[in-house]
């Protein structure tokens, strides 16, 4: 059975390894990977695509050097073996023009600021996790301690 | 290795040496090759079946292939030689074995299907729950009961997952409201997969068990829908009062009211119309066949045809449609055939001295056996494994006559399959409902277990009622 | 301008002499006499031969305000001569020692070659007069909304250097809480572990407390990969792996034990987490520094204060966007000057704030960010060069006017404040701002005279 993971991104090491610890408890089912730049997840994501391992959840910082946050997921969006990962901006600093260009052309599902609760995190990780997994057709039985319940139902009340 | 591997390996080894092993190995007597090879399909089924190294629809279609491959009458060259040999055994027709996957079993399914598709399109299960859910009140032991009721009576005619789902994202803003150390709660996180588990049972299309049953009891003479309901609902109503009355009693709900607010006004399209007309009339049909002697089978497929063509069911709904289930009863209908018609079921009948042993204790056993497995596989699985077999031991032993016959046996079997729910895994309402974290595994298994083996309880008395007004 | 062309075409020559010669008629009024009052009657038209002249009128609290100035050639007594009232709308004072000619209400009219009346002789003179008050009441309102725009800008600017100020003092107490608890806490955490330690795992707190996470994901993502290949199951790989333990290291300590790597990776990150609080404590109280002599604008100036330590704070206050960019510092350490580090600060941040901004509106370039410091004959020299666009060269010197922005964003609470004020600061020390830009490269030349020069 290969692998769901989840990509966190973030330029700043502390502030990295902040989200993904935030993440740790969805840890047992999922395999939660750190970039601290666009180029290297673009690489990374690649490599994990090509091990057939599903990639459900990128969380983005925006400001990086380099490709920006925004940038990033724009490319993910538009890359058609991606269509249903989940995108979160996760940022203190984007612009008015930066958001518009997030949800306009990065079609990103969250948009989180900086600074974070690590609950409210977790939750809408945990979300698009969910919807993640039933719009992909997966096994959702076997991950049912990390998903989200209203996300779930409403998924399944369609299915006859 | 990984816990999936080895299970993988022994579902494929244990099979792999029954295949190889001569036929004299087998303690019955002139055991033909195509019988062994039935053996082996089936215990290839059942391991992969019980250790779900591949998912259970999957079986199904292996076992089908398998069939088609090993024992039906168009396969390789190689299993078929030796095929004039007085102990060969006979060759299944390949139409027969691919006619499983629209058998009027699946046609049956199909048809609660798109009922059931609709519903949900066109509201009409949220809007009839807001509606029945009124005369309740808002005494909580009331809304629970409400909660029950129509949970089972959505279940009777939707898959029991789709009810789960549908009522617990009704109930989950009021499980917020809760006091923290409300048990009432856990009451009313758990009444609706019980009731949902509970109220498969009342119809042949509420849970796949059933029409696994009906094929069977097709063979041995047929009920009709409104037989089955005829004696199915009142079971449910029974037991449903009684997980009332358990819930109630094992986790008092403190909170003095309770409100649900299901938003939503009926639909006054004309498709909606079509659908409600559509829903009434096929229930009628199936309740009252005795005035128009159509089947069940026939009458799933009107709507199936209305909505189709009315475009209420379009291309991008019938993604939404769970194939899977109609493979894994397909796959279930095909073993069955296979151990009927090589002859093994009642060659393996025959060879086992059933008959020494006393009626009542195999009833006994039979219910045991299903409750017990249905609550650690899949409750269709365990149907698909098991009825073949009781199948053939109800036609074949005399001794079962004073007790209602195979009939009687098959409906016994049924019954506990769809009872088995002590554990989160047991069903899918069960693992959705644990999942909402309001039920520890304890307290699910404490209120499956009684309710599972009152059930079996019950199942017995019912059958002694239609026993003794002839009904079987 | 045009009270000239007027003066000229009403031929003044002629009427001066026509009207202004009679020696009987001729008055000198010293600096600071009055000529007439504001109200008073007045029935002659003076001629200013010398010198010059105020009006004023009062306002309702009865303080003097200047309404029109006269000089030589120009008339006084315009609208109470002509307009018949004879009383003077205006106080007129001499703003110096004048001459004047003047005519009153008895005289005749002087014949012309063209025959012309005594008003039609004077109508230029009237015209002219009722324009250039207007003129003046014009430019006057004008002034006055300038004023007023200036006023209120300025207090938009006072005001969010005070809330800036307002808000680091607000802070600066909190995250100085923050800084010393955590420092606090750390170094008990230290010796509680350090005394609960039994497995030999506190070297592994030290170690996470000491460096934080060293490894970069990508690092960290080889080791793991390196030590699941060794047959260790994928988290536990993940947790050695981002302790960055040498393999030597791992052989001591490793145990192939699920339970040994949880508790070492326990200690190590209690660790880092501490390593990350107090580096992060330490960033907040120093921007909270910052901003709160960014507030302090206008701040008294102090000697000693050295360019490079303004230079390397605007560097920390813009931490965030300066993420975005690759930095080259070549900051020397320079002499002390007298001088308000807030305003310097300020400086630094425009000029960085303003070469990021236009670095990342080109896309696709890799953007490159230099700041030098250094001395050069008796003068401290500051470079802030970028390889963004450029300035175009019809608009290097509009760049410095108020309120000239090439973006629309407004400005940024208590920093980005613009060009005009980076000039009027640097200028304020004597110093002189120089732009050489060109697609591609743009460098903002800043110089100040060493203190000793300043003294002089």
């Amino acid at each position: 059975m290969s692998r769901i993971n989840i990509i966190c991104v973030d330029d700043q090491r502390d502030v990295l390894t902040t989200v993904s610890r935030d993440l740790q408890p969805l840890n047992n089912h999922i395999d939660i990977e750190e970039c601290e730049s666009a180029d290297e997840t673009l690489e990374l994501i690649e490599d994990l695509d090509s091990e057939g391992k599903h990639i459900a959840v990128i969380i983005s910082d925006h400001v990086m050097p380099g490709k920006s946050g925004v940038e990033l997921l724009k490319e993910i969006n538009e890359d058609n073996r991606f269509v249903n990962t989940k995108k979160v901006l996760l940022t203190g600093l984007a612009t008015h023009q930066d958001t518009i260009t997030a949800i306009n052309q990065a079609g990103i599902d969250r948009y989180l600021e900086k600074p974070w609760h690590a609950e409210e995190l977790l939750n809408n990780v945990k979300e698009l996790l969910t919807a993640y997994i039933m719009e992909s057709g997966l096994n959702y039985e076997k991950y049912m301690d990390v998903l989200d319940q209203p996300t779930l139902l409403n998924h399944l009340r369609k299915r006859h | 290795m990984t816990k999936s591997n080895i299970k993988k390996i022994i579902a494929v080894i244990i099979p792999l040496i029954i295949f190889l092993l001569p036929p004299s190995f087998f303690p019955i007597e002139n055991l033909s090759i195509v019988e062994k090879r039935v053996i082996g399909i089936f215990f290839l089924a059942a391991f992969f079946w019980v250790l779900e190294p591949i998912p259970i629809y999957a079986t199904s279609v292996l076992i089908i292939v398998l069939e088609l491959l090993l024992i039906s009458d168009k396969s390789f060259v190689l299993f078929m030689q030796g095929s004039d040999a007085a102990n060969f055994g006979t060759l299944m027709s390949y139409r027969e074995i691919m006619a499983t996957f629209a058998s009027p079993i699946i046609m049956l399914f199909l048809g609660g299907f798109f009922l059931a598709l609709s519903a949900t399109k066109y509201r009409l299960d949220q809007n009839l729950a807001r509606v029945l859910l009124k005369p309740f009140g808002e005494k909580p032991k009331m809304v629970m009961m409400g909660l029950m009721v129509i949970t089972a009576g959505f279940s009777m005619f939707m898959s029991n997952t789709a009810t789960t789902a549908m009522m617990l994202s009704i109930l989950a803003p009021v499980l917020a409201v809760f006091n923290p150390g409300d048990k009432g709660k856990t009451a009313f996180a758990l009444c609706v997969p019980v009731a949902a588990n509970i109220g498969g049972i009342a119809t042949p299309i509420g849970t796949p068990p059933n029409a696994i049953a009906l094929k069977y009891l097709a063979d041995t003479g047929t009920i009709s829908f409104g037989q089955w309901m005829s004696f199915g609902f009142p079971f449910v109503l029974v037991l449903l009062l009684f997980s009332w009355v358990l819930l109630s009693a094992l986790f008092p709900i403190e909170t003095p009211k309770i409100k649900l607010a299901i938003k939503g006004k009926f639909l006054k399209t004309q498709k909606a119309y079509i659908v409600y007309a559509t829903f009434a009339v096929t229930i009628f049909l199936w309740l009252f066949d005795f005035l128009h002697g159509m089947n069940a089978y026939i009458v799933a497929l009107i709507p199936v045809a209305v909505f189709s063509a009315t475009g209420i069911i379009n291309k991008e709904d019938l993604k939404n449609l769970s194939w899977d289930v109609l493979w894994l009863v397909s796959g279930g209908i095909a073993l069955g055939n296979a151990l009927d018609k090589s002859g093994l079921a009642k060659n393996v009948v025959a060879n086992i001295p059933f008959e020494a042993f006393p009626a009542l204790a195999l009833i006994v056993f039979t219910a045991t056996l299903g409750l017990l497995m249905a609550n650690f596989m899949s409750n269709t699985a365990t149907a698909n494994l098991l009825l073949p077999i009781i199948a053939a031991l109800g036609t074949t032993m005399t001794s079962l006559e004073d007790f209602g016959g195979g009939k009687m046996l098959i409906l016994c079997l049924t019954f506990s399959v769809s009872l088995g729910m002590a554990l989160p895994i047991s069903t899918p309402p069960n693992a959705l409902a644990h999942a909402t974290g309001q039920i520890q595994t304890n307290q699910m298994s404490k209120v499956g277990v009684i309710v599972g083996i009152t059930g079996v309880l019950l199942t017995f008395v019912m059958l002694y009622v239609l026993k003794m007004v002839q009904f079987i | 301008m045009s009270n000239e062309r007027f003066l000229r075409s009403a031929n003044l020559e002629w009427l001066k002499k026509a009207y202004f010669s009679n020696e009987q008629q001729k008055l000198h009024i010293k600096q600071g006499e009055v000529l007439m009052k504001q109200g008073e009657e007045n029935k002659r038209l003076y001629l200013i031969e010398k010198g010059a002249l105020t009006g004023y009128l009062e306002d309702e609290t009865g303080k003097p305000f200047e309404v029109f100035r006269s000089t030589e050639g120009m008339f006084v007594g315009v609208y109470s001569f002509f307009s018949k009232t004879y009383a003077s709308y205006a106080t007129i004072i001499a703003t110096e020692d004048s001459d004047l000619a003047y005519i009153d209400t008895s005289v005749d009219v002087v014949e012309d070659e063209e025959c012309r009346s005594f008003v039609e002789h004077f109508m230029p003179i009237i015209v002219n007069e009722l324009s250039s008050r207007q003129l003046l009441a014009r430019e006057a309102s004008l002034e006055k909304e300038r004023t007023l725009k200036r006023l209120l800008h300025h207090d938009k600017m006072a005001t969010l250097g005070e809330m800036a100020a307002g808000l680091a003092h607000e802070l600066n107490n909190a995250v100085g809480v923050l800084q010393r608890k955590t420092e606090w806490l750390s170094e008990e955490m230290a010796g509680y572990l350090k005394e609960k330690d039994s497995k030999g795992m506190f070297p592994f707190f030290e170690e996470g407390l000491k460096h934080g996470q060293h490894l970069s994901s990508r690092e960290v993502r080889k080791n793991r990969q390196k030590l699941e290949a060794k047959g260790l199951p994928s988290s536990e790989a993940q947790k050695i792996a981002r302790t960055g333990i040498t393999d030597k290291d791992l052989k001591k300590h490793f145990k192939n034990d699920a339970d040994h790597t949880n508790r070492m990776y326990y200690y190590w990150e209690i660790g880092t987490a501490f390593h990350d609080m107090l580096l992060a404590a330490k960033h907040a109280v120093h921007v909270v520094k910052s901003v709160k002599q960014l507030g302090v604008s206008g701040a008294e100036r102090k000697h000693g204060v050295r360019i490079s330590d303004t230079i390397n704070e605007a560097l920390a206050l813009l931490n965030s966007p300066l993420r975005q960019v690759n930095l080259q510092t070549d900051i020397e350490e320079v002499p002390e000057i007298n001088a308000s580090s807030g305003e310097l600060v300020q400086v630094w941040v425009n000029l960085i704030k303003n070469a990021i901004e236009s670095m990342l509106q080109v896309e696709g370039l890799d953007p490159k960010l230099r700041i030098a410091c250094w001395v050069r004959s008796y003068k401290i020299m500051v470079e802030v060069e970028d390889n963004g666009p450029g300035i175009p060269q019809a608009i290097q010197e509009k760049i410095y006017e108020p309120h000239f922005s090439t973006k629309n964003d407004g400005p940024v609470v208590g920093l980005g404040l613009g060009l005009a004020i980076v000039r009027r600061l640097v200028e304020s020390y004597q110093g002189s701002i120089n732009l050489k830009s060109r697609s591609g490269k743009t460098i903002f030349n800043i110089s100040f005279p060493l203190e000793k020069d300043l003294k002089q």
